[in-house]
């Protein structure tokens, strides 16, 4: 294996996405055995993610962990790895405009270098330029930034969301045993007309009329605990229906319930950097930012915050702040330990 | 690499579904007042945070360091909102 960074971060990837697609205990040789190279190597390579967390803004550190236990001396044998992801290399690739513009370049600089493979490389930079011009066009055929509607579901998405998809396909109503966010509400049943998937900010979402609320409704997915078939004749889509018309230019999906209210967030700096890149945000001196957030659930807001622990604070409005001290007083109280000291 | 820190935690009964669906921890067994789930982490961090984000009423029941930690958390998250909010504070939430 060679030493320059830039290989090693070629096998990285081919061991990461190797490991994630074995979704099982891996003996370190057979990782070895795949990449070509020795053990020691693959350790090294492991080593490289887990010294990478420290610099890696709040919440990332999770959402790949690799479970290795070290080998003892000169026992190699039955030493393995698993490596355990929460959605990161599940979900459809999204790139921001600079990103897709980038990727564009290279290709296309690629393709000057290699031309026996030329037009594979110019198709690809294609594809991102496209991107590139529907993004800065503000087309509105084009989905919106970091969006896709309707991709085709990953192997491993699970039945839930591979059942949803056939009856969008089949336009054919169904009911979906859902969790709903608010806090102690049991699940409930509801019967949907779905439309369309949506994949935003990293989840999947099913776009339907419920015939509860008589409206539109976005449901997530991961909240979507069962599903079946029903003989409710199924309630088309509007002429004018736009499933990109509900979602806006950062990827967030817009509710059609409630009009909502505005909600001044504190971030510190330490987490600073993620939150910019997921929200205009206002920065002030320490490196902390301000964000407004639009706010259609409030307990995605409580939730929200609170999952930043001390990082994170509800400027405005006071009364949003007495709430979510009031959830956290609950919180604690339920915690059942002794006395901290 | 750090050793995995094995943490048993209760959730109230009707989160039960929605974790066995996702895949969140390991089932242990449910009691008439929750479920109890096993988590493997290297780092307790990410898993404070995303108890707490919960929003629901979660009991960390195992190690007890762990716990004590998300008693930490949680009061230190709820001390910023002790006061009305200094919206002229520099650094903000960590300063």
């Amino acid at each position: 294996m060679s030493d320059r960074a830039a290989d090693a971060l070629s096998q990285l990837f081919l061991l990461i996405t190797y490991l994630h697609h074995r979704d099982t205990d891996v003996p370190l040789q057979d990782a070895a055995a795949f990449l070509g190279c020795s053990v020691d190597e693959i350790e090294r390579l492991l080593f490289a993610v887990r010294d990478r967390p420290a610099e890696l803004p709040s919440g990332y550190d999770d959402r790949i962990q690799i479970d290795y236990e070290p080998r003892d001396e000169d026992n190699v044998d039955g030493v393995t790895v698993y490596l355990h992801t929460t959605g990161p290399l599940r979900r459809p690739l999204r790139f921001a405009p600079d990103e897709a513009l980038a990727l564009a370049f290279a290709l296309r600089w690629r393709a000057l270098a290699d031309p026996d493979r030329a037009p594979a490389w110019q198709e690809l930079a294609r594809r991102f330029e496209l991107l590139v011009a529907r993004t800065v066009s503000g087309d509105g055929d084009a989905p919106a930034e970091g969006v896709d509607v309707d991709v085709q579901p990953s192997e491993g998405s699970g039945p839930i969301l591979a059942s949803l998809r056939a009856f969008v396909e089949e336009r054919c109503a169904c009911r979906l045993q859902y969790l709903k966010p608010a806090p102690s509400a049991p699940p409930e049943w509801r019967t949907v007309h779905p439309y369309r998937l949506v994949h935003a900010r990293g989840r999947w979402y099913l776009i339907a009329w419920c015939e509860l609320r008589q409206d539109l409704r976005s449901f997530r997915v991961d909240r979507v605990l069962d599903v079946e078939r029903t003989n409710v004749a199924f309630h088309p889509p509007p002429s004018d229906f736009d499933p990109h018309a509900l979602i806006d230019r950062f990827g967030r999906l817009l509710d059609t319930e409630a009009p909502g209210f505005s909600a001044k967030v504190r971030y510190s700096a330490p987490i600073a950097q993620w939150i910019q890149e997921r929200w205009p945000a206002e920065k002030d001196s320490s490196g902390a930012v301000i964000v407004e957030h639009r706010v259609l659930d409030l307990h995605w807001l409580v939730r929200h915050v609170i999952q930043y622990g001390p990082e994170a604070e509800v400027l405005e409005p006071d009364w949003c702040r007495q709430l979510i001290r009031q959830c956290l007083e609950f919180l604690i109280e339920h915690l059942e330990l002794a006395p901290s000291s | 690499m750090a050793r995995r820190v094995r943490s048993t935690s209760c959730f109230p009964l009707e989160l039960a579904a929605w974790l066995e669906r996702n895949h969140y921890g390991e089932p242990v067994h449910a009691t008439e007042h929750g479920v109890r789930r096993r988590f493997q982490v290297r780092s307790i961090e990410p898993l404070l945070r995303w108890l707490l984000g919960l929003d629901r009423p979660v009991r960390i029941e195992a190690p007890d360091d762990v716990a004590a930690a998300f008693r930490a958390l949680s009061e230190s998250t709820l001390s910023r909102y002790a006061d009305p909010a200094d919206t002229t504070r520099p650094g903000g939430a960590s300063s």
